[in-house]
């Protein structure tokens, strides 16, 4: 339901009221009662019907949705978060933390389950959330908020959703009375919002992005390839690789044939997972330039072609963003630092970085990354599974939520 | 079959279609035998054609494939050396990677598709009149097809003509005094140009409106892609009809790519001199041009006036790619084809334009 201006300040204004008291419930409930959302929500979407307006709105097979869910859903649980809480509020005896009064959350509806850690994190610091979810997906941020109120009122007072109009007046009156906005988006949504934020509200963007896998040396053995080509196929084919942190090239140290060989051990990894969780829905305007890719791949490269998939090996030809929808390109490249001169161009819209192979150095890759390259870097097979307390875009899980005040003068 | 033999077919087939007529059956074998030749002449096409024989295509008769544009951008699309290229059109972008580029041996087959498209469309019922051409001259954009064409038509069809566009700025004062100059004195002129530019001129303009005299004309082409302003086609022709004082029928788009020879215009124009009652808007596809909307995952055509990815095959394009995948959405309105807008790739990540332009592969 959409929602008018003095509706959106209303709201704003409660949630705020109930911030000292969610922040007084104190962190060990908070944690608890977020897992046990989280395991309600997990059931909930089991339920075929769940399942299956979840699968319709995001676009993705009901295969890919029960995967998406699972596999974010198992990692709030009550021990990662009362972790996570901990790193994030208790930084020194002497730090008495300041939560923000209020999270204004902007969400963009491009991967299913983003809402979750947007949601949860806040909360878990003991920040109210107003969450304005995408008119093309609101499944899943109402059906989270639904959780938290049946598993504990309390946490659900400290929670809403909220659905506008894409340039409705009403979107400045969600900033208002937020001290953190979290915005998911565009370049341009990034933008719009920072310019619509007051002054004194911390923006923290989540901008669209890419990921990148890095494969330090190719395999020989028919066993140890597949270990490295199934991971990568699950890391492409996770949210049809519509996700920020979708890896869209695949970087390879080594001869050409062993790029060749692990861009065709990729395509039947992709075959396989094409049967297991198939692809959702293809737009037309991503079929059609799903057709440009391809066209260029098979022009200069070669291509590998599967049903609703393809594999690219393009030498040491430039990098293309993907359209997405299961499509990647296999690169070759000298080794790291080619890598990282590869992947300068991306800066800060370099989200992930999955590295395996034969000769894995991961530490070296870390080393060598320049600014402003701050990709989250990963295990092949873990590109689109973060850890719930993993940084994110570079940031601290917290990062613009808390702030703190010095108690112990004498400390500073 | 050779490139003579090939050009000399072609030649003779646009040549039998300048008067609008069509011959679909002979059309299809001369494609197909420009497909064949260019398989095997044109390596990016030959590794496209190899890449498109797997099992997945649609069974049944097809089509010889489409070479997506893009393709422009990444490879020397041609059957001939570099050294043999008389010119060569660039798309537009910000970068020279960023740039598709088509290189042409001999202009000889796009002259003859130009004139023969433009003289049935947009100047059946004259030799010869003003012009007004609202972009640079060959001169200044030497790599623009474009600029190009309108440079010929300054030789087939201008009476006299004035440039609007010189070193990138609208030359706003001489604009005027042309248009003032065919209010006085009666003498319909044709005003062509981007899109982009009469929109600037509107501006530019400000308050001012004309009457032009009766058989004005305006063409306008191009979209409003990369630009901060983007004006819905009926709007436009609303404002440039209110603006100049020419009626809607009367202004009509073009339809043409860098990638191209032949052209396409849309249809009211030509209908209206004719006094033939104005059927839908659509553009007209010429005798050696065929024009299918296709399901981008099949690459079958679709059913009826369902919408699909324009592919257009050429016959002027002897050697480049006569097969183009283009990435604008259309459907089949009559016996022509409306454009609806470019599909531009769902990109989820905002960061494309900006990553693309670093990376040389900005979408222009």
């Amino acid at each position: 339901m959409l929602i008018d201006l003095s509706s959106v300040q209303a709201r704003a204004s409660r949630l705020v009221g109930v911030g000292q008291e969610l922040f007084e419930l104190g962190l060990e409930r908070r944690a608890r009662s977020l897992a046990r959302a989280a395991e309600h929500l997990r059931a909930l979407g089991a339920e075929p019907a769940v399942l299956a307006r979840l699968a319709e709105s995001s676009g993705l097979s009901v295969e890919m949705t029960r995967w998406a869910l699972e596999s974010t859903l198992e990692t709030v649980d009550a021990t990662t978060l009362l972790g996570v809480g901990r790193a994030a509020l208790e930084l020194h005896p002497t730090l008495r933390p300041v939560p923000a009064r209020l999270c204004a959350i902007v969400l963009s509806g491009n991967v299913l389950t983003a809402p979750v850690r947007a949601m949860l994190l806040p909360l878990l610091v003991g920040v109210p959330v107003l969450a304005k979810a995408s008119t093309r997906e609101d499944v899943l941020p109402k059906l989270l908020l639904d959780s938290l109120e049946e598993t504990d009122p309390a946490l659900g007072a400290a929670c809403d959703v909220i659905t506008l109009q894409g340039d409705s007046p009403s979107t400045g009156a969600l900033f208002d009375q937020a001290d953190a906005i979290s915005v998911y988006g565009s370049d341009a949504t990034v933008r719009a919002v920072r310019a619509a934020a007051p002054a004194t509200s911390e923006v923290i963007a989540h901008g669209h992005g890419i990921g990148v896998a890095y494969v330090d040396g190719v395999p020989t053995s028919a066993d140890e390839l597949d270990a490295v080509a199934r991971p990568l196929g699950e890391d492409v084919a996770a949210y049809d690789q519509r996700g920020c942190l979708s890896p869209h090239a695949i970087f390879v140290r080594g001869p050409e044939e062993d790029a060749k060989r692990l861009a065709r051990a990729v395509h039947e990894a992709l075959a396989a997972l094409a049967i297991e969780r198939p692809r959702g829905r293809l737009p037309l305007s991503s079929a059609s330039a799903q057709l440009q890719w391809r066209g260029v791949a098979a022009a200069r490269g070669e291509l590998h072609e599967g049903d609703g998939f393809a594999v690219s090996y393009e030498g040491e030809h430039s990098l293309r963003i993907s359209p997405g929808y299961r499509n990647v390109a296999v690169h070759r490249c000298a080794g790291v630092d080619a890598l990282v001169d590869a992947l300068c161009p991306f800066g800060v819209h370099l989200k992930a970085l999955g590295v395996g192979g034969a000769a894995v150095r991961a530490r070296e890759v870390a080393k060598a990354l320049e600014a402003p390259l701050a990709p989250t870097l990963c295990a092949l097979g873990a590109m689109q599974r973060p850890r719930f307390g993993a940084l994110a875009d570079g940031h601290p899980p917290a990062y613009g939520l808390v702030r703190f005040v010095e108690t112990d003068l004498a400390a500073r | 079959m050779t490139r003579t033999e090939l050009e000399s077919r072609i030649r003779a087939f646009i040549e039998a279609r300048a008067d609008g007529s069509r011959d679909e059956g002979t059309r299809d074998a001369l494609l197909n035998d420009i497909a064949a030749y260019q398989s095997a002449h044109v390596e990016p096409y030959r590794r496209l054609c190899l890449a498109m024989r797997g099992p997945l295509r649609a069974p049944g008769p097809r089509l010889a494939p489409a070479m997506p544009a893009d393709v422009f951008r990444y490879a020397r699309v041609a059957s001939h050396a570099a050294e043999l290229d008389v010119r060569v059109f660039r798309t537009s972008g910000t970068t020279r990677e960023s740039r598709g580029e088509h290189p042409f041996r001999s202009l000889a087959l796009y002259d003859l598709a130009a004139e023969a498209a433009a003289r049935h469309m947009l100047f059946p019922d004259r030799e010869k009149m003003r012009l007004v051409l609202l972009a640079p001259a060959p001169s200044e954009a030497p790599d623009s097809s474009l600029s190009y064409m309108l440079g010929r038509f300054a030789s087939w069809f201008g009476e006299e003509t004035t440039w609007a566009i010189r070193e990138g700025r609208l030359v706003i004062d001489e604009l005027a005094v042309a248009l003032d100059r065919t209010s006085r004195d009666g003498a319909p002129i044709a005003l062509l140009g981007t899109s982009f530019a009469f929109v600037h001129a509107l501006d530019a303009l400000s308050a001012r409106s004309f009457e032009l005299p009766a058989g004005s004309r305006i063409m306008q082409t191009g979209g409003f892609k990369g630009r901060s302003r983007a004006i819905d086609p009926e709007e436009m022709r609303r404002l440039l009809g209110e603006r100049f004082g020419v009626r809607e029928a009367m202004i009509i788009a073009e339809y043409g790519m860098t990638e191209m020879s032949s052209q396409m215009y849309e249809t009211t124009l030509r209908d209206a001199l004719a006094g033939e009652v104005e059927g839908p808007r659509r553009l007209w596809v010429p005798g050696w041009v065929r024009a299918t909307p296709v399901d981008p995952e099949t690459l079958s055509p679709v059913e009826g006036d369902a919408v699909g990815i324009l592919r257009v095959d050429d016959a002027a394009n002897l050697d480049s790619v006569a097969a183009i995948q283009t990435a604008d959405l259309a459907r089949r309105v009559g016996d022509g084809v409306v454009v609806i807008g470019r599909a531009e790739g769902a990109s989820p990540r905002g960061c494309s334009i900006a990553a693309d332009a670093a990376l040389g592969g900005a979408a222009c």
